[in-house]
C-alpha cells in the first residue's frame, strides 16, 4: 500500500484495522518513515493551531452574563446558593434513585443517535442505498431506512449498526432484529463496538432480558461515552436480580 | 458547501457551534472546552475534505457531531500513540506557544498531554518550526500545501510537476533537508 496514503489516513485518524497494522509495521521497521510521520504530525499540528486560533476569535458568545452583586453580599449569596444546591442535589439524587429500571431504560433509549456519516474514507460502499437509508433515518422513517440498509450489498459495521438502530426505533420496535444486527457489529472491535454494546443492552432490557443486558453492559469500556449510564443501569439490574 | 470556492468555515462554525458543543457535553459528559476543541478538530477535518473534494455529506451537523465524538474518544485512548511526537502532542505544545490556551479556552485533554511533554520533545518541535521557516521556496510550497491537508496526489498538477513520482521524490528531499536543518539547530543549541 502507498506510504503516502497510509500517512494521510493516519493524520486524518481514518486508518482501518488493516491499514493500521501496515502503518504500525512500517513505523517499527522504517526509520525514515517514522521521521516523516513525526515531521508531518508537527506540520499538521501547526496548521491546526493557526486555524483554531482564527476560529476562536470568532467564537459565538454564549450568554453567560452574571448579575452584578455587591462585593459584600457575594459571600452570603454564595453560601445560600451552596445550601440551596445541596438540598436540591439531595432531592434530585433521591428522585433519580427512585427511578426504576424500565423508566431509566426508556429514558436512555428515547433519543435516537444522529444519522450516520457517509462516504468516509476510501471504502467502497453501496452509496445509492446508503444515501437513501440515511435520508430516511434522518427523517425518522426508520422502517424505510431499515429497508434500504437491508438492500446494501456487502454491508459493514456502519450498515449493521444503523440497521440495528432502524429496527430499534421503529414503531413498533423490532428488538430481536435489532439485536441480531448489533451482534454482528460486536463480533470484532471497530468504531461502532462501544455504541453497539450500549444499544444491544438497551434492546435486551426492552425485552426484559436482564442477564443478557448485564453481560453486554459489563463489556462497555471506561473510555466509552456510555460508561456512566451503563453503570447506573447495572446497579438497577443487580437490585432486581 | 457545494465546492471549495464557496466554503465558509467560519459560517459553519457559527451555525453549528452551539448545538454540537452542547451535544458533545451532554453525551460524552466532557467539559465544555474539550467539546469545543473536538468540534474544531472536526471542522479542520471538514475543511480538508472540502479541499480534497472528498466531502459528500448530506447531513453536515450529524457528520460534525460523529467526527468530533470519535476524535474525543480516540484522544482519550492511546491506540494511535506510537510515535514520540504525534499530532496531539505537537498541537498541545504549539497551542501553548501561540497563546491559544487561556482562561476561556483550556481543554483538559490537551493540557494533560502538555504536562506529559518532555523537554527534548519540546525542543525538537521548536527546532522543526525554526528549520521550517528557513526552508527554500520550492520546498515550502509543497510542504505548506501538505500541512493544510491537501493530498499529495492532488498537488502534481497544481504545482506543475511532470508526474506524481517526481513530486514524491522532491517532497522526500525537502523532508530530508528539514530534518538535517533541525538536527543542526538542536546540535548547535547543545
Amino acid at each position: 500500500m502507498d506510504r503516502e496514503f497510509l500517512l494521510e489516513q493516519y493524520l486524518m485518524n481514518e486508518l482501518n484495522d488493516a491499514e493500521w497494522h501496515q502503518f504500525k509495521t512500517l513505523i517499527e521497521s522504517d526509520e525514515d518513515f517514522k521521521d516523516e510521520v513525526e515531521i508531518r504530525s508537527i506540520l499538521f499540528a501547526d496548521y491546526k493551531t493557526d486555524l483554531k486560533k482564527e476560529l476562536l476569535k470568532n467564537r459565538p458568545v454564549v450568554d453567560e452574563a452574571k448579575p452584578k452583586i455587591r462585593t459584600l453580599l457575594r459571600p452570603i449569596f454564595g453560601i445560600a446558593a451552596l445550601l440551596l444546591f445541596g438540598v436540591l442535589g439531595l432531592l434530585l439524587f433521591q428522585l433519580n434513585d427512585s427511578v426504576d429500571l424500565n423508566t431509566l431504560t426508556s429514558q436512555y433509549i428515547s433519543e435516537a443517535p444522529p444519522s450516520p456519516t457517509t462516504l468516509m474514507g476510501e471504502h467502497e460502499r453501496d452509496n445509492l442505498n446508503l444515501k437513501a437509508a440515511i435520508e430516511a433515518y434522518q427523517n425518522e422513517q426508520y422502517d424505510i431506512a431499515a429497508g434500504f440498509f437491508e438492500k446494501i450489498e456487502q454491508p459493514g459495521n456502519l450498515e449493521y449498526f444503523y440497521l440495528g438502530l432502524s429496527y430499534l426505533y421503529q414503531n413498533p420496535r423490532k428488538n430481536k432484529k435489532a439485536i441480531e444486527n448489533f451482534e454482528k457489529v460486536i463480533e470484532s472491535p471497530n468504531n461502532f463496538t462501544e455504541d453497539a454494546l450500549w444499544y444491544i443492552s438497551l434492546s435486551h432490557l426492552l425485552q426484559d432480558n436482564k442477564i443478557e443486558a448485564r453481560n453486554y453492559l459489563n463489556q462497555i469500556k471506561k473510555t466509552s461515552a456510555n460508561y456512566n449510564n451503563a453503570n447506573r443501569l447495572l446497579k438497577k439490574i443487580n437490585q432486581k436480580i | 458547501m457545494d465546492n471549495k470556492e464557496n466554503f465558509d468555515l467560519n459560517g459553519v462554525f457559527n451555525e453549528h457551534y452551539q448545538y454540537c458543543v452542547n451535544w458533545l457535553m451532554a453525551h460524552l459528559k466532557c467539559q465544555k472546552q474539550d467539546a469545543e476543541d473536538c468540534f474544531m478538530d472536526a471542522l479542520v477535518k471538514l475543511q480538508m475534505q472540502v479541499k480534497n473534494n472528498t466531502f459528500k455529506q448530506i447531513n453536515l451537523r450529524g457528520w460534525l457531531v460523529t467526527v468530533a465524538k470519535n476524535i474525543y474518544l480516540s484522544t482519550k485512548t492511546s491506540k494511535y500513540k506510537i510515535i514520540p511526537i504525534d499530532v496531539d502532542k505537537a498541537e498541545a505544545y504549539l497551542s501553548e506557544q501561540k497563546g491559544i490556551y487561556d482562561a476561556s479556552f483550556n481543554p483538559l485533554l490537551k493540557t494533560e498531554i502538555l504536562n506529559e511533554l518532555k523537554t527534548d520533545e519540546k525542543n525538537r518541535i521548536a527546532a522543526y518550526q525554526k528549520a521550517y521557516s528557513n526552508l527554500g521556496a520550492a520546498c515550502k510550497k509543497i510542504l505548506d500545501r501538505l500541512k493544510e491537508g491537501v493530498k499529495l496526489k492532488n498537488l502534481t498538477e497544481e504545482l506543475g510537476y511532470a508526474s506524481y513520482n517526481s513530486l514524491k521524490t522532491t517532497k522526500a528531499r525537502c523532508l530530508k533537508n528539514l530534518k538535517k536543518h533541525t538536527l543542526n539547530l538542536m546540535n548547535n543549541k547543545n
